[in-house]
């Protein structure tokens, strides 16, 4: 299955949205984001270069797409409230002065899907090119919350980090292979920044004055990667055919798959389901 | 009486006679010149020649090359270019009639210009005479008429030159015209002559250099030749003795002291022969090839041909060390004077090049030569001639360790408290003579210190745990049983063993043994006194697995081991290893207070611990409830499940009665009151006639002791006695030895002990049967390594190396040497009682303990001691450093006393990458997203590294072409690493990754670039595949800081997790020096307040150390980071400085300028706006607890003006990332961010100078301002609600 003399040609102007099911995500604990994530790419129609190790095996044909869902193997979960309504001591005029702010670091769905999880290619499959977005979703700040909580950048591609409230924020962003930053956003802030390489795993960053904030980053070269939504659902769709290993990350457990592999069929979708027990996520 | 025939001999014998003898004359006199004659350094000389010529051959060809391309292509084209020039020569002498016309014309100008200047110059001579003749009759005055003449002498001289000076100029002027006609014909030629030259410069340079060496005509070689010859090379031969002389480095030959003269550099002929940046012109090699040409094609060089290692340290004149001031034999000993290899003394290395020399030099072992040269094996024992600290032997920030053995001597000597028995005096009165390590003075020497002026007190701590309350602690059974075997109790524990050793074999050692075990304990529970300890709160249940946990991050690990997996991975042996303690504890209650008393407050116990105050205080609730009292946790899980029991010591009373006879009998008393004595039981001396330890003997109460009262006594003084004699008291406190001298041989001059003074005994006796591990024969051992090494049948290079060393220690001890000596005393201390024993009554009986030290930590310290030699040369060969370096290596030393460097890395980790285009490692930051004046703080106070080595690596990747880079150096922090990378895939070389974050800004500019490439601060973040790492060099220090990162991280990298727990673990403190006042850190070294609150509850403990201790390691930070000490500026609190900066407010925010002064603004800025979310500051006290974790909980700012150096807070407050890549403080005002208007007209550079100036001038401030300023709302904002509101 590894020949590779002859490639999957796929317009370089198609426009693949990740995730259009994924439109809005829900952070958990009631407040719905407006925020999509959107990410365009495109896959060119180059040559493969069959020398090159890589791990994505791809077959001839048609390209297919991965869909899955994540499952909590449990009854769902009841995590406390990270500040209770109108309890912080800090700004308390702004956060959880309306609503309580949830803990996000597990987010089930009724149907037991488990939101916010990253499902991607570890590894960027060598030999096919791809156009990366013309722009990214911003973060954004709003009641001492991030929003997104999870998300996807490109590297090498600007961004936009906002502060839509009325207090001071920081973003401490930690990643593991780029050089890190933290400045004081005052309100109504917003600085653009960009990540130079891609990370191997999501990365969390924190704001120092609310260390209860957090979200997590991803920064990707390639477009087959997906976050699953409110009900645990993900699509990676533009897959070339053939064996895949996906990596599976969700905050709280970490790497919930290092390299699982899928096969993916030519021309139509493959779907899985995971399931993880709550020892996993350390319940 | 006339002479007859038969007086006369016969005239023909004897003119036979005469023949023969005066042939046999000659000959003998040309053998005496030949032997003469016949050096052996002559030969190496020539060697040396054959050499410098394959050298400079080399160099001739390399020189063509690079002109040429090829050595063919030089000499064509130069051959060619002279083709040219001659072919033009005969053109012109052929073809152009004014060429050969005009050169002569030429050549008779310029000689009748050379005619004219001679005149001249004689001319001017006579006019010179005439004006000082003139000069001297004004001077004197002289009358008219003479005066006329020598005017009118001067005046007919001076008119002579200017005509002669007029022609001469005219001829000057026809010979340039002439010439320049002549050049305006050749200027072809010339041209090409020029290039010719240009193009053959190199190669003409040293082809005239090797003529000197290898003369290309027959002629000179000849000459050269000649030269050598006896008695000819007299007369400035080529070949001759070289000799430093050394007038002020004396040597003592004999009784005197004289100056030295080194030859050595007769044979050593290449051993300071360096080339451009100090790189050896003849590396060393030991090579398998014998001739010269072979040693130069391969770059490598046998002795006595190389060039001295370590160029930069020593020999060059850049060096501390340079040839012509310090010779040779100063550091190497041996026969300086000597030019021949035996009488120079070589000394082997071990007997295996012994045999070899023997056979090659007819080398064999010289009784007569005090001391010979130092085998390479304890060379740096020299080095303690003029290094009498040490400390920069082993740690120096601009050499590394260089001389790590001598250096590892000293710690263990340090380790193991050997001075406690072997005092080392460094002084001679007020005269530093060698190494220092002696024993403080105790509480009851303090008087005699401070009554004599003339007398330097000892600054080491007697290294055992104090026993003045030992028996609060542990039962006299644990404490015989630990006394007889400490090892079998903790196999780590340092104190030696002194029984059961092989001098106490006999029935006599055994039973004898046993006596005094048991005395011992029983006297040190007996002189032992009572100290108050404390118990938890009553009502408050320790939990010891919280002990185990707080065990962890509050600080235990980083000087103690514990063999519970929780502390994994914790290897610090500073302290004793804390496994079995609940086992030697008196039982119940009593040994658990003993452990919480111990904790909370170690002094209480004893005085000069050196285990400091952790402040592990109860946490209490509102109600007054203690809720934890981390000390009694910890003593929980110390305790454990309790205390073993532990066996009486067993002993027989006629064992006792014979050791006290021999103590008594015959000495203090007469055998007939001995007797008496053991049969009254009432001691014949009164208290106060004894001064020793007998004084136990005497019985307090009335009348005669009884017999129970009488064997305590007994056993009393048996016990003290054995103290005494063993000299326990040299590492423990004791009560009633306050005042007992070291029992050993004081080590000071020990280097220089006359060898005869060994007492070896049958030591040779004993290696021959026994002496290695396993109890076989040491000389059998050495036999077989040798015919090992001869056969080179050794498995590895280490298992040489440690047969080479016992075998060069034996050979040594054979014959009668020091290192010998050292070595046995050392591995078998009581060996040298072998056979003696049946002579030797017990109390005669060598009491040398065993350490358990390695053969390798045994070499280091004969390394060491055989350094001590008392002999400091004069004044200016000692090493004495500036007061800046003096101070860094007095704090090296308390850091390491203190083991500060367990908790604190020091230094960072150094890493060293191959790079190439585009790599993230050769990225420059982007300096101007930072305000600009924090930058150039940043580069004051934290210089640029260079990042460029000058080195290459070569990369070999698996599959791919290898690939030789050039490589770049920075200082940081490791963050992953393959070993706990997420994604480490064994089978895929791309996940082998390192990440490692900068910490000092580094200059990515090439030396000698004119290029700029920028800089890359600090906490600037690279990966590095594994492949490209060239060198790799972990910090020494913060072991514990790194264990407890680790242990709270968890195996896997995770950065957010990372920056974590370094923030809750204690602070490297890379670039202390410029961050904090001298000042402060005295204070707070002696008084460790808190500042920060970590999660870990871990804070600063107080340390057993004195004011002087303090200020040292106060200045030591600021030493090693070059910043200003003791006194630094704080210009930002100057009123002069503060006038400028309102100024410039009222010039550049005059809006604001009308409601604020400067210094308010910037008050409001620091306490209204950003600062106050995290910081108490302005008497806003941050309410929250210090654990919840919904609130950042940031250092008070009350203490920065006294603590912080402005620069150093100009940047952090700037951009706090380059000081701290991990801290979670964000850069609060950066550049470009419009913010908090209208303060400062929401420029952020001045928000940032306004809030460094407001903490400089805190206390200044909050004076003026009682109340605190209402928080900072964006006026925008405010008024958008109020207008909402209406």
């Amino acid at each position: 299955m590894r020949n590779l003399t002859t490639l999957v040609f796929v317009p370089a102007a198609l426009l693949v949205v990740i995730g259009c099911d994924l439109a809005s995500i829900d952070p958990g604990g009631g407040a719905v984001s407006q925020t999509t994530v959107s990410v365009r790419g495109g896959v060119d129609a180059g040559p493969v270069d069959d020398t090159d190790d890589t791990d994505v095996a791809v077959a001839t044909g048609e390209p297919g797409s991965l869909t899955g869902t994540i499952l909590f193997d449990g009854p769902k979960p009841n995590l406390a409230p990270l500040v209770g309504k109108g309890t912080s001591r800090v700004d308390s005029a702004v956060c959880a002065a309306d609503e309580a702010i949830p803990d996000e670091s597990l987010v089930v769905g009724d149907n037991g899907g488990i939101a916010n999880v990253f499902v991607y290619l570890a590894k960027k499959p060598s030999g096919i090119k791809f156009e990366a977005p013309e722009a990214l979703a911003p973060l954004d700040q709003q009641a001492c919350l991030f929003k997104p909580h999870t998300l996807v950048f490109w590297s090498g591609i600007e961004f936009e980090l906002k502060n839509s409230d009325k207090v001071a924020h920081n973003i401490d962003a930690k990643p593991a292979a780029n050089a890190g930053f933290n400045e004081n956003m005052p309100p109504g802030a917003s600085v653009i920044k960009s990540f130079r390489n891609t990370e191997a795993l999501p990365f969390q960053s924190t704001c120092a004055i609310h260390p209860w904030m957090r979200f997590w980053t991803l920064v990707v070269d390639h477009p087959f990667y997906a976050v699953t939504n409110a009900e645990g659902k993900f699509e990676i769709p533009n897959l070339p055919p053939g064996k895949h290993k996906f990596r599976v990350f969700q905050e709280r457990a970490s790497q919930l798959e290092r390299s699982i592999e899928v096969v993916v069929a030519p021309g139509k979708p493959t779907t899985v389901e995971w399931k993880y027990p709550p020892s996993k996520f350390g319940l | 009486m006339p002479a007859t025939d038969q007086y006369l001999r016969n005239i023909k014998k004897v003119h036979v006679v005469f023949c023969l003898s005066a042939i046999a004359f000659a000959l003998s006199t040309v053998l005496i010149l030949y032997r003469d004659h016949d050096d052996e350094w002559r030969g190496y000389q020539s060697d040396f020649d054959a050499i410098e010529t394959a050298v400079a051959r080399n160099a001739i060809t390399a020189a063509e090359v690079e002109a040429g391309g090829s050595a063919e292509a030089y000499t064509t084209k130069s051959l060619e270019l002279k083709e040219r020039i001659s072919s033009i020569d005969s053109q012109l002498a052929t073809s152009n009639k004014n060429y050969s016309e005009l050169s002569s014309t030429v050549a008779e100008t310029a000689r009748l210009y050379d005619l004219k200047g001679r005149d001249v110059r004689f001319k001017r001579a006579d006019r010179d005479v005439a004006k000082a003749n003139l000069d001297l009759g004004i001077r004197d005055a002289v009358p008219a008429d003479e005066m006329d003449q020598l005017t009118k002498a001067f005046n007919d001289a001076k008119s002579i030159v200017d005509t002669l000076e007029l022609e001469w100029e005219q001829l000057e002027t026809r010979y340039r015209e002439e010439q320049k006609e002549l050049q305006e014909i050749t200027a072809e030629r010339d041209a090409l002559e020029a290039e010719l030259k240009a193009y053959t410069a190199q190669v003409a340079r040293i082809e005239t250099a090797l003529d000197d060496i290898a003369p290309g005509s027959t002629l000179k070689r000849f000459k050269r030749g000649f030269m050598e010859l006896p008695i000819i090379d007299g007369f400035n031969g080529h070949q001759r003795v070289i000799q430093d002389w050394l007038p002020e480095l004396k040597i003592t030959l004999g009784m005197s002291k004289t100056a030295r003269f080194d030859r050595c550099r007769t044979c050593h002929l290449g051993i300071d022969k360096f080339g451009a940046g100090n790189v050896p012109s003849f590396p060393h090699g030991e090579t398998q090839d014998s001739s010269p040409t072979e040693w130069v094609a391969a770059n490598e060089f046998p002795h006595p041909f190389s060039s001295h290692p370590r160029p930069d340290v020593y020999l060059t004149a850049s060096s501390p060390h340079p040839l012509p001031e310090f010779g040779c034999t100063i550091c190497h000993d041996g026969q300086g004077s000597a030019t021949s290899f035996h009488n120079a003394q070589h000394g082997p290395n071990d007997p295996k090049q012994a045999q070899e020399w023997k056979d090659e030099f007819g080398y064999f072992h010289n009784h007569f030569w005090e001391y010979p040269m130092l085998p390479e094996r304890l060379r740096e024992s020299s080095c303690l001639k003029c290094h009498h600290e040490v400390i920069e032997l082993g740690v120096n920030p601009k050499f590394g360790p260089t001389a790590p053995k001598a250096f590892e001597g000293w710690q263990l000597i340090q380790k193991y408290g050997c001075f406690g028995c072997h005092e080392i005096n460094g002084f001679d009165g007020h005269d530093r003579i060698g190494p220092d390590l002696r024993l403080e003075p105790t509480i009851e020497e303090l008087p005699k210190y401070a009554s004599d002026p003339n007398m330097v007190p000892g600054k080491m701590r007697k290294v055992g745990p104090g026993l003045k309350h030992i028996a609060q602690k542990s039962g006299e059974n644990w404490i015989a049983y630990w006394t007889e075997d400490p090892q079998r109790f903790r196999p780590s524990t340092r104190m030696p063993k002194f029984f059961g050793l092989s001098n106490l074999k006999d029935h006599a050692g055994i039973e004898i043994s046993k006596v005094e075990l048991a005395g011992i304990a029983q006297f040190l529970s007996h002189q032992s006194t009572d100290i108050e300890l404390d118990s938890p709160a009553a009502n408050y249940v320790p939990d010891a697995e919280r002990g185990k946990e707080s065990m962890a991050k509050r600080g235990c690990i980083a000087c103690h081991q514990h063999a519970d997996p929780a502390f994994a991975g914790g290897d610090a042996d500073f302290g004793p290893d804390l496994s079995l303690t609940a086992q030697k504890l008196l039982p119940g209650q009593a040994g658990f207070d003993w452990v919480y008393t111990w904790i909370r407050d170690p002094q209480r116990h004893h005085p000069r611990s050196r285990m400091p105050n952790l402040f592990l205080e109860p946490v209490v609730d509102a109600e007054g409830k203690v809720t934890e009292d981390p000390a009694a946790d910890i003593a929980a899980f110390l305790v454990g499940n309790g205390p073993k029991e532990w066996p009486a010591p067993e002993f027989d009373e006629s064992a006792a009665n014979d050791l006290a006879e021999l103590y008594l009998s015959g000495k203090l008393l007469t055998a007939a009151q001995f007797k008496d004595f053991m049969e009254t039981r009432v001691f014949p001396l009164a208290r106060e006639e004894i001064k020793g330890d007998e004084i136990e003997l005497v019985f307090d109460g009335e009348g005669a002791p009884d017999e129970n009262q009488f064997r305590t006594l007994m056993m009393n003084y048996l016990g003290r006695r054995s103290i005494s004699r063993y000299g326990c008291y040299g590492c423990h406190d004791i009560n009633g030895f306050g005042t007992s001298r070291p029992i050993g041989t004081a080590l000071q001059d020990w280097g220089r002990k006359d060898p005869s003074r060994l007492a070896l005994e049958h030591v040779a006796e004993f290696l021959h049967h026994h002496g290695e591990k396993d109890g076989s024969s040491t000389a059998a051992f050495v036999n077989d390594a040798l015919k090992k090494a001869t056969a080179d049948a050794f498995d590895s290079e280490e298992e040489r190396e440690e047969a080479m060393r016992t075998s060069f220690f034996y050979d040594s001890l054979m014959h009668h040497g020091r290192p010998g000596f050292i070595f046995q005393k050392l591995r078998h201390p009581r060996s040298y009682d072998y056979e003696k024993t049946s002579t030797k009554t017990y109390v005669e009986r060598l009491v040398m303990p065993k350490f358990p030290l390695s053969d390798d930590n045994i070499e280091s310290i004969a390394t060491f001691v055989l350094g001590l030699v008392a002999e400091p040369p004069s004044e200016q060969y000692v090493y004495t450093p500036d007061r800046r370096t003096e101070d860094r290596n007095q704090g090296e030393i308390l850091l390491r006393k203190y083991n500060c460097i367990s908790c604190h890395m020091t230094d960072m980790h150094e890493i060293e990458v191959a790079v190439s285009d585009g790599d993230q490692a050769m990225e420059p930051t982007d300096a101007s997203a930072f305000h600009g004046f924090a930058l150039e703080k940043l580069l004051e106070i934290r210089p640029p590294s260079e990042a460029w080595t000058g080195r290459d690596h070569r990369v070999v990747v698996d599959g791919e072409d290898d690939q030789t880079l050039p490589t770049m150096k920075f200082r940081g922090m490791l963050m992953m690493t393959p070993e706990n990378s997420p994604f480490y895939d064994e089978d895929d070389p791309e996940t082998w990754q390192y990440s490692f974050t900068t910490w000092e800004p580094a200059s990515l500019t090439k030396p000698g670039s004119e290029e700029d490439a920028g800089l890359k601060l600090p906490g600037s973040l690279f990966v590095t595949q594994q492949s490209r790492i060239a060198k790799l060099k972990k910090a020494e220090t913060g072991g514990f800081a790194e264990w407890l990162v680790r242990r709270s991280m968890g195996d896997e990298f995770n950065p957010k997790a990372f920056d974590d727990a370094w923030q809750n673990g204690p602070p490297p403190l890379f670039g202390e020096g410029v961050k904090v006042q001298t000042e402060w850190l005295y204070r707070f070294l002696r008084e460790p307040d808190q500042i920060r609150y970590l999660k870990t509850g871990l804070r600063m403990p107080k340390f057993n150390m004195s004011q002087n201790e303090a200020r040292i390691l106060a200045n030591y930070f600021a030493a090693a980071d070059g910043a200003i000490y003791p006194y630094e500026a704080i210009p930002q609190s100057d009123q002069g400085y503060l006038a400028e900066m309102q100024e410039l407010f009222s010039k550049n925010h005059a809006e604001r300028a009308s409601e604020n002064s400067y210094l308010q603004e910037s008050w409001q800025m620091l306490s209204t706006t950003l600062c106050i979310k995290c910081h108490s500051v302005g008497g806003r006290e941050f309410s929250a607890a210090p654990n919840d974790p919904n609130v950042t909980h940031a250092p008070n700012l009350d203490r920065v003006n006294s603590r912080l150096r402005p620069d150093w807070l100009s940047v952090w407050v700037s951009n706090p990332k380059w000081i701290t890549p991990y801290t979670a403080m964000p850069i609060p005002f950066p550049k470009g961010q419009k913010q908090y208007n209208p303060l400062f007209g929401a420029d952020a550079e001045s928000q940032t100078i306004g809030v460094r100036d407001a903490l400089m001038n805190y206390y200044r401030l909050l004076e003026k301002n009682t109340e605190p300023l209402p928080p900072w709302r964006d006026p925008a904002a405010a008024a958008a609600e109020q207008a909402s509101l209406n």
